[in-house]
């Protein structure tokens, strides 16, 4: 009796291991046959696409990003730092240094300097001559023709002082390149003034600042004697070396640091140039994921065609007698076999398009780029493969599941309808995909959001689609539009996923090409052409008409000056504020930070740290915790907008104008009655406006701003930026020294490097661009071809029964002319709920509507995919019908 | 029939129903259609039997249930005693690599192996080691039996239609088949070549006594069987030998409608 398990156990007990090598030598057969003939090019090409642009795409980003790093490390004069108020523990310094790491050890404080009779209040940097780690410090040892020089720290029994320090001791600046230089006394010691700071890499931007700088070296610290218990210190150690040893350092500090110490870098302070990083940043990390994203559709359209064009050879097998195994093993193995070619072919193009872009950009780039890493590599290589296997699952399963019985009934199977485990599997890789190379969990939400708005849509418009089609269909003459429709109606699953690729291909080029504009833009309205590299300060009332009468006469043009007043928040509407001044438990870091600094958006952050903090401790509404820099005008700032209220109603007493931030954290809302301490006075105003301010602009920036009339008779000192050209250098030493009291801040050198990085962030986000428009290209290529077996079939039939080229043609475009239009409305609509998400959610940017999206979207989609799809299938109207049976047979 | 012979094949009671897809627009009902009617068929071994009948008579549908690629609705399909209706696909597809060849009227050659590597497959799959390592070796000889050892290394698309036939038979007595399936094996060829090919095929057939299950609507070929069986309206009507010179158990009665006519009517009456 021939039982069931009797044959089951004789298919068992065949020789496997031989056998197993024979599928692999037919699988072996398979690939290079096919490959040789071409067949594999779309699957080979999809997932090359998808390693090369990764490839290049990472490597591009990562080089450019290390390289950008390395160059803004300068403005904390190292890779990382870790700050402190109380003196930090010698097993730090000696952890970097086991790591292999650069070391340099800070410490700030306050002392009076003098020199001779002389005194001034000095805020000592004292540094190791490793300083600066990096970045670059300029020290100038002759004032008179103000040629400065790079320098390491100072050696022990000097000092360097800045220019107002200098005048404002008297010092003379013919003594500084002698034999026998000024000295100063700082405390109990006297060092010796061998330069003038001109400009330090990590100088706190800070228009506040008195500006009377003092570096010294930090062995000659204890000498001095001025600290003592109780002396308001801040403590800096600073670390620079390759991203591992740092990352290992960080990791070993973390879990010891103390309250009050925190390890930073470039990317941790809210400047200027740390929000430029991030968001270039975030856009090349959002592209690599498009990137990846286009490379996975691509990869799921071509594995699609791959098995339609092997459902025959499938079924021929079965029906030879193949078991599934046989058939998996054969096929799977040649999908390896593809994906180990196309990984290899995708990681030389990868190279060579890196190398090319790098050249290319070589002018914009920075100089000295860091070679490629492994990490691109890998991230390729990984790409590639869970992208060839994980997205090609369904097409697979559906080709395995193939029946043998399609040798006698030919369109067996031909339903190519995917499983919903498939679906799941794709989602959740895709989710993983992005979650993986991003390691960011918004991005990824907000990836998730917008496919799932996109795939919502798609079904809603397809099924829309459909019915219109049905009822168009018979009362729309034209026999070109009447196939195109009935086409259209057909496929309408299969157009359901085609819709899916040409939109996604759109959408995410609109997205980027979106956010590219208006990134780049907004960097540009930041710093102007002419933008104020200068800025004088604490200039005094009565001599403020000098001033400007020199700054006429030098025929520079002032920015509004700002009147300053210190004063205290007190009461809100007669809510009296608990005053925990942080002076007194954060004084230390009030040191570098200057006073207020107006111009500096890390006030937001340490307001923010200082509310926290307070927060926990006593009941009641705080207050700010510190006097505030005051001032009046009514000329409503430039760079400044206006939310709520009115802009200093004329005629209308005791105004004040709120920065949106503190009336956020203060609760204080149009209307309310805010009293200040000014001095001894006490002065009561009413909330007539809120600003939003932008803190990232060079301009002086302030929390209030009084009317005219609240403060007008007390005295103030005055600020204002200007633009000073490298030839009128030399004018202010003269300036400084007519005006001792005044101080002029420099502040060009970190414009121009802002503007250097933004420069060539905006040429490698460029870049990044073009590839990913080159790889949604691909997609829709892929995806017309996709098509193109279906298209053959029903031209042999029109053809055959006479219909002329020209009206077959026809509706072909008109088919892909509307595919590509309706595609182009998806892609608008839900790339800009994509931008709406990503603006708001991660480049903290103020999102406004994109209305030439509207327009780009449907006209290039219909236009683009009607000239692919045309020209993809105008072979077919070239053939005779005889040459296209032969073709489908 | 000689009772010393083994049935190759045995359908018993084998009916076909296939469900057709409802239209969106009717109700949701599937409706069932009847394609094969108890269907009651033994085929010695080493007999040739030629399947006849008119386009949709369900001839296609019945050669797929004797080659265990379909199964039958209801009824038994025996082959070679073991009852493989029951069996799964996996079994089904082991029974098929080891006794069964098979000849379609498209050929269905892989397209991207060459016209060697398409002989040589099935004896790769099989389950004999012996085959297996010999493959390449066979494949030539069944070439040059078939006439194309100068044609080894063509695809597909690089040969006339009677030689892909040609091929697709060599292909089909590579593994020395208990039984041999053709379905309408010259209908896509011109007369010359489907001569050829049909020659070829008795020939060989002969040589190595296989079982033949033909299905054709070309009566002349049909009459180089040694048995006819007629599948209309999803029935079989068996007028065993009647024009079979070779037959040793004709039965001939000729007060009957030839099979030949009922054959001819059944397919005008289809077109």
């Amino acid at each position: 009796m021939h039982s069931n398990s009797q044959l089951a156990k004789q298919i068992n007990t065949t020789d496997s291991s031989g056998a197993f090598f024979t599928w692999l030598k037919i699988a072996w057969r398979l690939f290079v046959r096919e490959l040789g003939r071409g067949e594999l090019t779309i699957i080979a090409l999809s997932i090359i696409l998808a390693v090369s642009s990764v490839m290049a795409l990472s490597s591009v980003t990562d080089r450019v990003e290390q390289a950008i790093m390395s160059k803004s490390a300068a403005f904390i004069a190292a890779d990382r730092d870790l700050q402190s108020s109380h003196p930090i523990d010698n097993i730090v310094i000696e952890k970097a240094n086991e790591l292999g790491l650069q070391t340099d050890k800070h410490i700030y404080f306050s002392s009076m300097a003098f020199a001779g009779d002389e005194m001034n209040i000095a805020v000592v940097k004292a540094v190791t001559e490793t300083y600066p780690l990096r970045g670059e410090l300029f020290i100038s040892q002759d004032l008179v023709t103000n040629q400065s020089v790079t320098k390491k720290g100072p050696k022990q029994g000097e000092a360097w002082l800045s220019k107002r320090l200098f005048y404002a001791l008297s010092l003379d600046d013919a003594m500084l390149s002698s034999d026998t230089p000024p000295v100063v006394e700082v405390g109990e010691l006297a060092l010796n003034v061998t330069g003038i700071i001109e400009s330090e890499p990590d100088a706190p931007f800070q228009v506040f600042d008195s500006g009377t700088r003092l570096i010294m070296n930090i062995g000659d610290v204890p000498a001095t004697n001025v600290i003592q218990p109780g002396s308001r210190i801040f403590y800096r150690d600073l670390f620079a070396g390759e991203a591992g040893q740092l990352d290992e350092l960080v990791q070993w500090l973390e879990p010891q640091l103390k309250p009050n110490q925190e390890i930073r870098d470039v990317k941790d302070g809210e400047t200027a140039m740390s929000n430029a990083l991030q968001r270039a940043e975030s856009f090349l990390m959002l592209a690599g994921v498009l990137g990846l994203l286009l490379a996975a559709t691509a990869v799921a359209v071509a594995t699609r065609l791959y098995s339609q064009r092997h459902f025959d050879s499938i079924a021929i097998f079965k029906t030879l007698g193949a078991s599934v195994q046989q058939v998996r093993v054969v096929y799977l193995f040649q999908l390896v076999l593809i994906t180990i070619f196309s990984v290899l072919v995708g990681i030389i193009i990868g190279s060579l398009i890196q190398g090319v872009a790098v050249e290319a950009m070589a002018g914009q780039l920075p100089k000295d780029l860091p070679p490629v890493g492994f990490k691109p590599l890998l991230i390729a290589i990984a790409t590639g493969a869970v992208c060839a296997l994980m997205f090609s699952i369904p097409s697979l399963l559906k080709l395995f599941s193939v029946p043998p019985l399609r040798v006698l009934r030919r369109n067996l199977g031909d339903n190519f309808a995917t499983s919903i485990m498939a679906k799941i599997i794709m989602a959740i890789t895709t989710i993983l995909l992005v979650l993986i190379y991003s390691q960011n969990l918004r991005l990824t939400a907000i990836v998730m959001g917008a496919g799932a708005v996109l795939v919502a849509v798609i079904l809603v418009v397809s099924n829309i689609m459909i019915r219109l089609s049905r009822k168009v269909g018979s009362s729309v003459g034209g026999s070109a539009i009447k196939i195109a429709l009935a086409s259209l109606k057909r496929r309408a699953s299969e157009n359901t996923s085609q819709l899916i690729g040409f939109t996604l291909a759109i959408m995410l080029i609109l997205i980027l090409y979106s956010l590219e504009n208006s990134i780049i833009k907004e960097w540009q309205q930041q710093l102007p052409e002419g933008t104020p590299n200068h800025f004088v300060i604490n200039i005094a009332q009565h001599e403020l008409e000098q001033v400007k009468q020199e700054f006429e006469q030098k025929d520079i043009v002032l920015e509004q000056f700002y009147p300053i007043i210190r004063g205290r928040l007190t009461t809100i509407n007669d809510e009296v504020l608990l005053q925990n001044d942080r002076d007194k438990d954060k004084s230390g870091a009030k040191l570098t930070d200057g006073e207020e600094k107006a111009n500096n958006a890390q006030t937001k952050a340490e307001n923010r740290a200082s509310d926290e903090e307070e927060g926990s401790e006593s009941e009641g509404r705080k207050g700010i915790g510190r006097e505030l820099n005051l001032t009046f005008t009514e000329l409503f700032p430039e760079n400044n907008t206006l939310l709520e209220g009115e802009w200093m109603t004329e005629g209308v007493l005791n105004q004040v104008s709120v920065e949106k931030g503190v009336a956020e954290r203060m609760e204080i809302k149009l209307g309310d009655k805010l009293g200040f301490l000014i001095g001894a006075r006490e002065v009561e105003v009413n909330v007539t406006s809120i600003r939003d301010v932008n803190w990232n602009s060079f301009q002086p920036n302030f929390f209030m701003i009084f009317s005219n009339d609240v403060v007008a008779d007390f005295p103030a000192t005055y600020i204002s930026a200007f633009y000073l050209s490298k030839e009128d250098k030399l004018w202010v030493n003269q300036l400084v020294k007519q005006f001792p009291t005044l101080s002029i801040i420099d502040v060009e050198a970190m414009i121009n490097e802002i503007q250097q990085v933004i420069e060539q962030v905006s040429v490698s986000i460029s870049f990044v661009l073009l590839v990913v428009v080159m790889a949604a290209t691909l997609v829709l290529l892929a995806q017309v071809q996709s098509s193109l077996d279906e298209r053959r079939k029903e031209t042999v039939i029109y053809r055959t029964l006479g219909a002329k080229g020209s009206m077959i043609q026809n509706a072909i475009t008109f088919e892909f002319l509307s595919l590509g239009a309706i595609a182009g409305i998806i892609a608008a609509l839900v790339a800009e709920v994509s931008l709406y998400l990503l603006q708001s959610l991660m480049f903290d940017m103020d999102w406004v509507p994109h209305p030439e999206l509207w327009l780009i979207g449907p006209i290039s989609g219909a236009v683009f995919v009607a000239l692919v799809g045309t020209l993809s299938t105008r072979s077919l109207l070239k053939m005779t019908p005889n040459e296209l049976i032969r073709q489908l047979s | 029939m000689s009772q010393s012979r083994i049935s190759a094949l045995v359908a018993t009671n084998v009916s076909k129903q296939v469900s057709l897809p409802s239209a969106p627009s009717s109700s949701s009902d599937e409706k069932q259609l009847s394609i094969l009617n108890d269907i009651e068929l033994t085929i010695q071994d080493g007999e040739s039997i030629a399947i006849v009948g008119a386009s949709g008579s369900g001839k296609s549908t019945l050669l797929g249930i004797l080659a265990g690629l379909d199964l039958p609705t209801t009824g038994e399909v025996h082959f070679y005693e073991k009852q493989i209706n029951t069996l799964n696909e996996e079994q089904r597809a082991q029974i098929r690599r080891t006794e069964v060849g098979f000849i379609f009227q498209q050929f269905l050659l892989v397209p991207s192996l060459t016209a060697l590597e398409n002989v040589m497959l099935p004896a790769e799959l099989s389950d004999d080691p012996e085959l297996r390592n010999n493959a390449k070796v066979k494949a030539e000889q069944w070439l040059d039996k078939v006439g194309l050892s100068h044609r080894l290394d063509h695809f597909p698309n690089q040969l006339s239609g009677g030689e892909q036939q040609r091929v697709a038979i060599a292909r089909a007595f590579i593994t020395n088949p208990k039984l041999l399936f053709a379905d309408e094996p010259s209908a896509n060829l011109d007369t010359e070549n489907g001569k050829l090919v049909e020659d070829l095929l008795f020939e060989l057939n002969e040589k190595a006594n296989t079982t033949l299950v033909l299905v054709t609507h070309d009566l002349e070929l049909a009459k180089r069987c040694q048995r006819r069986v007629l599948l209309t309206n999803g029935h079989l009507v068996e007028k065993p030998a009647v024009i079979n010179e070779g037959g040793d158990s004709s039965t001939s009665n000729n007060t009957d409608k030839s099979l030949d006519v009922q054959v001819a009517e059944a397919i005008s009456n289809a077109f």
